[in-house]
């Protein structure tokens, strides 16, 4: 008897435990209100959302160059602590790529780190910077994207380690960690406009703050906001990535004109060239237009200096 | 019992002093220093070259020639830097991917003096050739700091 009941009451408990866990874990998708409608994309805009958001960078292979560049079949492995991703085929192919996805499925992975099937994404895929995008730009995003060649083939299957392999548990990092849309760095209404613009392209789409900023619960939580582009480690491996605010010892020198001049070419005042990971997002900024480029650096000259 | 204490202290004291000094004495920091003294010499050459390109001084074919040759020279002296007691020391930015990863790197250094020998031999005569030639050439920079320095 005694026994009995105590079991009843484990089986109980293991049951409150898998529903809360399925009820915490269960996807979160945008409100249809914070979707633009599905045929407004404006193919031209969406072109400088797609550069400034750099997809290339991981879902085309690194070396791909020209043309190639557009062919986003799935990209490098992206070797991390917890193990590797393989960003997957997000060409316009119907089954291999997301061909016969709507605005509203795209939207929701971009912002929501939520797939068509109610699967949680991992946040390798920088969404919780990209929920800062305005909704006409992920339209805008969308239609562009549809512009570009289907690859055929499927990105191999990311190897993760346990429990980092479990994608439900995902909801419950996003429970905890994923961003919203407001802005990061307070404004107030008299800033000049450069800087509002900047400060979009650098907390939305732009997502420098995913390598520029370290991150809580040691390297796996979100952005430590309190340390906004302070510079962090390299999670992939050796070396640091640099503190970009006003305070560091490096750029906290460089003028406007400076910072845009290495977002155009690469070249740092002292005619050091960009490396690491970075080159990359240089070579993606070189496709925006100077309005652009100047209005990060106006925003970066404008953020809370970090020691 | 006490003096056992002290003479172990010092013995510990010195091995540690020891230890310390090793890794100094390991590395090779002179040629660390030649190697960088040539990448800020790239850099004087490519400051050169902008200045001509964005007309802050007047465009000198003969300048021209002489930036290709000296990245020529001193890349052909800069991968002879690289021995295996070079790793670490004296803030040396070199990823440890250059002694992984040898042939590759073997081919960013080829590949930045066949483009610095094409330079040279198209011989740009206007600011508009010496552009092409030069950007040919720049792309090289990034194209081996992607892999082989890192930030520190
Ligand atoms: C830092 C690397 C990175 C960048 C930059 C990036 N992605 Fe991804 N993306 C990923 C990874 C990794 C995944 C897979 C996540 C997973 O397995 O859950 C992914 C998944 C996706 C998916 C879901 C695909 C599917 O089949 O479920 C879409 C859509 C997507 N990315 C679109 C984009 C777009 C559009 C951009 C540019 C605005 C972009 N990504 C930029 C790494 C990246
Ligand atoms: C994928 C990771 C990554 C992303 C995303 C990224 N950066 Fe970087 N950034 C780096 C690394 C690594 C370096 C160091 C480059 C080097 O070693 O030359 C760097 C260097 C820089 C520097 C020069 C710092 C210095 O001390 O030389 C600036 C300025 C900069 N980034 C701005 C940005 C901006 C603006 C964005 C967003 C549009 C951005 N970064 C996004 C990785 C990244
Ligand atoms: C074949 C590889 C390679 C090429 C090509 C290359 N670099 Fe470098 N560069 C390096 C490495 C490796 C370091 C780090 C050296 C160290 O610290 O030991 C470096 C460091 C530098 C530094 C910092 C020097 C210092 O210590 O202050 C500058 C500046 C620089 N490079 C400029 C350039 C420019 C400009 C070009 C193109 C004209 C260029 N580099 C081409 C590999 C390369």
């Amino acid at each position: 008897m005694r026994l009995r009941t105590l079991s009843i009451t484990g089986l109980l408990l293991v049951l409150a435990g898998a529903a809360l866990f399925y009820v915490l874990t269960m996807p979160q998708r945008l409100d249809a209100a914070a979707i633009a409608p599905e045929d407004s994309g404006d193919v031209a805009r969406g072109e400088t959302m797609f550069w400034a958001g750099g997809c290339v960078s991981c879902h085309a292979p690194s070396k791909a160059t020209g043309e190639d560049q557009l062919k986003l079949g799935g990209g490098d492995p992206l070797v991390t602590d917890f193990g590797t991703f393989h960003a997957p085929n997000i060409s316009p192919d119907p089954t291999d790529g997301i061909g016969a996805w709507s605005l509203a499925d795209f939207a929701n992975a971009m912002q929501r780190g939520v797939a068509p099937d109610g699967s949680h994404l991992y946040p390798a895929f920088p969404y919780t910077s990209y929920v800062k995008m305005k909704p006409q730009d992920v339209a805008d995003l969308y239609a562009f994207m549809k512009t570009l060649p289907p690859v055929s083939g499927k990105a191999p299957a990311n190897e993760l380690s346990f429990p980092f392999n479990i994608r439900r548990g995902l909801g419950l990092w996003k429970l905890a960690f994923m961003d919203d849309g407001d802005p990061i760095v307070p404004l107030t209404a008299d800033t000049k406009d450069p800087v509002h613009r900047g400060r979009y392209l650098v907390e939305g789409p732009g997502h420098c703050g995913q390598c520029h900023s370290p991150r809580t619960l040691f390297g796996a939580g979100g952005i430590d906001t309190s340390r906004w582009l302070a510079g962090a480690p390299n999670p992939e491996g050796e070396g640091m990535i640099p503190n970009i605010t006003p305070g560091s010892k490096e750029v906290g020198a460089w003028s406007a004109d400076e910072l845009a001049e290495y977002f155009a070419t690469g070249f740092t005042p002292e005619f050091d060239s960009v490396g690491g990971r970075m080159v990359d997002v240089q070579e993606n900024l070189a496709k925006l237009s100077d309005a652009d480029r100047q209005a990060i650096a106006a925003y970066l000259k404008a953020v809370p200096p970090q020691p | 019992m006490r003096q056992h204490l002290t003479l172990l202290t010092a013995a510990s004291v010195a091995a540690a002093a020891v230890l310390a000094t090793l890794p100094a004495i390991a590395q090779n920091t002179d040629v660390i220093e030649k190697r960088q003294q040539l990448m800020k010499n790239n850099g004087r050459s490519a400051k050169a070259a902008s200045q001509m390109l964005k007309g802050e001084v007047a465009f000198d074919p003969a300048k021209g020639m002489e930036i290709f040759r000296t990245i020529q020279a001193d890349n052909q002296e800069f991968r002879t830097l690289f021995p295996d007691d070079s790793k670490t020391g004296n803030d040396t930015e070199a990823s440890p991917a250059i002694w992984e990863k040898k042939d590759a790197f073997a081919q960013a250094n080829d590949k930045i003096e066949a483009d610095a020998a094409a330079a040279i031999a198209a011989n740009p005569q206007t600011l508009d050739e010496f552009k092409v030639a030069f950007g040919k050439v720049a792309a090289n920079c990034k194209g081996c700091h992607e892999q082989f320095r890192v930030d520190k």
